[in-house]
């Protein structure tokens, strides 16, 4: 089996799961298969970098685990009170803080490891 | 509305026609017109597709639904969108631009007609864009409508005829050309003053612990990532906003339109962050307002819309109202300049293609649609008004659900087929049309909080795949340089 048919049926498998999340409306069954697809579509873009080195299967999956653990950690301090508590981080509330300053960022991390991956493709090319 | 904030707003406008008449000289081909002539750099390509995306509903609506509701609609879209850049690059980024080097690639019909040799693929994806390209234009004629009223006062339908007509003087004598580079102004400024009114919106509710305790009295949930939006809705939005961006034509065919692979590398960054920055605006102006009428320092809202409207006049001097006002219009006009070319592609290009038709004078007939597409949109918006809303709302999960199937994962499996393609792209667009009449008629089959758009994305998905695979006597063969830009 190829790597891009492994990608595609993994894709299929965990928005299948997703779905099933909506239509039985558990957030959790969404969101977080959701975070592995992240990886999943990452390394989809990344096929001829892990093809050439299968270790760079680390890129994909520390994303996916970046996610998961900061959305697991939001997900914990919010079970008794939807801001985490009474303290503050930065003026925010722990709850903001995490998605704020955490989740937030990260995305823009993710754009930047395109940069990073790019000059490293260059870098192998020449 | 103060002469300063009108003047500044007169001086915007200006530069916007100013921008028109010299792309207008640029414009001479159709490749010209639909991407550009294949020569933008990173930075034009990458705020062209941040601008194009930021619209005026997520800059004033998001206001609204911030002051509102707390974060939630944030922590769902706003948040996912730059995610969504990311996914983009890594996605289509490189197999979209090399698919523009096989011959004269310049939408996204040209694209799968190559992908699955065939004409059908291309009609529905032209199809598909079409609709989505009237619901999404006519939502920002209705928001031009009202930031023109606000700012001249006009009538609304007399303000969308000002707005619609410095559009169109750009884009029909410009194309792509005059919408990229109004797109850069356009970004510039809207990035520009979210920075500012941000930090001014922070000082004005006293800091952000300040706001924070204000909002926390009130309501706990107001101080949290969620807001009082469901959690379920949140979720789906980052599904939707994230996966879905690289399902949106607007943003993807500018693939299209750079000038060499080496453009693409800080492209995911430069659009994601100015997405990021233009987001502080909404979080500033939503949160700071909200606390601020919680103490009762802030006055009365007809509707939470008015919260980014009021905020400015109330709160801030008239050169700052003026640039805010100026960043709004930016917001709508970019959406819209991406959206007019792009439906005129559809109209010109991809559906007389697929029926073997070719049109002589193909630019000219470009302009032609540019014009009709603004005509309908206008009358759609001023005498069918629950229709453009309908279309305007689900524009998004339509896009996602009927583009990113057939193609991004056509451009990443071998082995899909013109069936799963077609298949995914019918049921993307009736499952979005028909659950989304449904619950308007009050036939509701989801659970309450998921979002229709995220069902139909997912189901979408799963069609294009599990087609592909019943159907795989059906394969095209590729050739190298197909396999090769598929590679990425």
């Amino acid at each position: 089996m190829s790597i891009s048919d492994k990608i595609i049926y993994t894709f299929l498998l965990l928005v299948s799961v997703t779905l099933i999340g909506m239509l039985t409306g558990s957030w959790r069954i969404i969101l977080y298969p959701y975070l592995v697809v992240i990886g999943i579509a990452i390394l989809a873009g990344l096929v001829k970098n892990v093809k050439r080195n299968p270790r760079k299967i680390w890129i994909p999956a520390s994303v996916s685990l970046a996610y998961i653990i900061l959305y697991s950690w939001l997900d914990m301090i919010t079970i008794d009170s939807p801001t985490g508590g009474t303290s503050y981080i930065l003026g925010l509330t722990p709850s903001m803080a995490i998605y704020l300053l955490g989740i937030w960022p990260l995305a823009n991390l993710i754009c930047l490891l395109y940069a990073w991956t790019f000059t490293y493709e260059e870098s192998v090319h020449n | 509305m103060s002469g300063t904030i009108i003047t500044i707003v007169i001086i915007y406008l200006l530069i916007c026609i100013l921008i028109g008449v010299w792309a207008t000289g640029k414009t001479k081909t159709t490749s010209d017109f639909l991407i550009a002539g294949k020569s933008l750099g990173m930075f034009v390509m990458a705020i062209a597709a941040f601008s194009s995306i930021q619209s005026g509903f997520g800059m004033l609506g998001g206001t609204g639904l911030t002051f509102s509701g707390g974060m939630g609609f944030l922590a769902g879209v706003g948040i996912a969108a730059p995610l969504g850049f990311a996914l983009t690059w890594f996605l289509v980024g490189k197999r979209m631009w090399k698919i523009g080097q096989l011959g004269e690639i310049y939408t996204l019909g040209d694209v799968v007609e190559k992908r699955y040799n065939s004409k059908a693929v291309r009609g529905w994806i032209g199809l598909a864009v079409t609709l989505g390209v009237i619901g999404y234009l006519g939502t920002q004629v209705q928001a031009m409508g009202i930031i023109m009223h606000t700012v001249f006062g006009v009538s609304p339908k007399i303000g969308a005829l000002i707005g619609l007509a410095i559009l169109g003087f750009y884009c029909v004598g410009g194309g792509v050309i005059a919408g990229v580079y109004t797109d850069l102004f356009q970004g510039i400024i809207m990035v520009t003053v979210s920075v500012v009114i941000f930090f001014m919106a922070l000082n004005i509710g006293g800091g952000v612990q300040n706001i924070t305790e204000s909002l926390q009295s009130a309501d706990p949930l107001m101080a949290s990532p969620f807001g009082t939006y469901s959690i379920l809705s949140i979720a789906c939005w980052i599904f939707l906003f994230s996966l879905g961006a690289a399902g949106q034509p607007h943003f993807i065919t500018k693939f299209l339109m750079i000038k060499d692979q080496k453009q693409l590398k800080w492209g995911a960054f430069t659009a994601g962050f100015a997405y990021t920055l233009s987001t502080l605006l909404v979080i500033g102006i939503g949160l700071t307002a909200r606390s601020l009428y919680i103490k009762g320092e802030f006055p009365e809202l007809a509707s939470p819309d008015e919260a980014l409207t009021v905020f400015i006049t109330h709160f801030t001097s008239p050169i700052i109202g003026g640039l805010v006002i100026a960043g709004l219009l930016a917001a709508i006009m970019s959406t819209g300049s991406s959206f007019v070319t792009l439906g005129a592609s559809g109209l010109t290009r991809d559906i007389p293609k697929a029926f073997n038709m070719k049109v002589k004078n193909e630019l000219l007939w470009n302009r032609i649609a540019v014009v009709g597409l603004l005509v309908l949109s206008t009358l759609f918006s001023f005498y069918m008004d629950t229709l453009v809303a309908l279309l305007g709302v689900f524009g998004w999960g339509t896009f996602a659900s009927a583009v990113f199937p057939a193609v991004v994962l056509g451009l990443i499996w071998e082995k899909a087929t013109k069936y799963g393609a077609i298949s995914s792209i019918i049921i993307g667009l009736g499952l979005n049309f028909a659950l989304e009449i449904g619950g308007k008629y009050g036939v509701v089959i989801l659970p309450p909080g998921v979002i229709v758009g995220a069902v139909a994305f997912a189901i979408s998905i799963i069609v294009f795949i599990v087609v592909s695979l019943l159907t795989q006597k059906s394969i095209v063969q590729l050739d190298e340089e197909m396999l090769d830009a598929m590679e990425g």
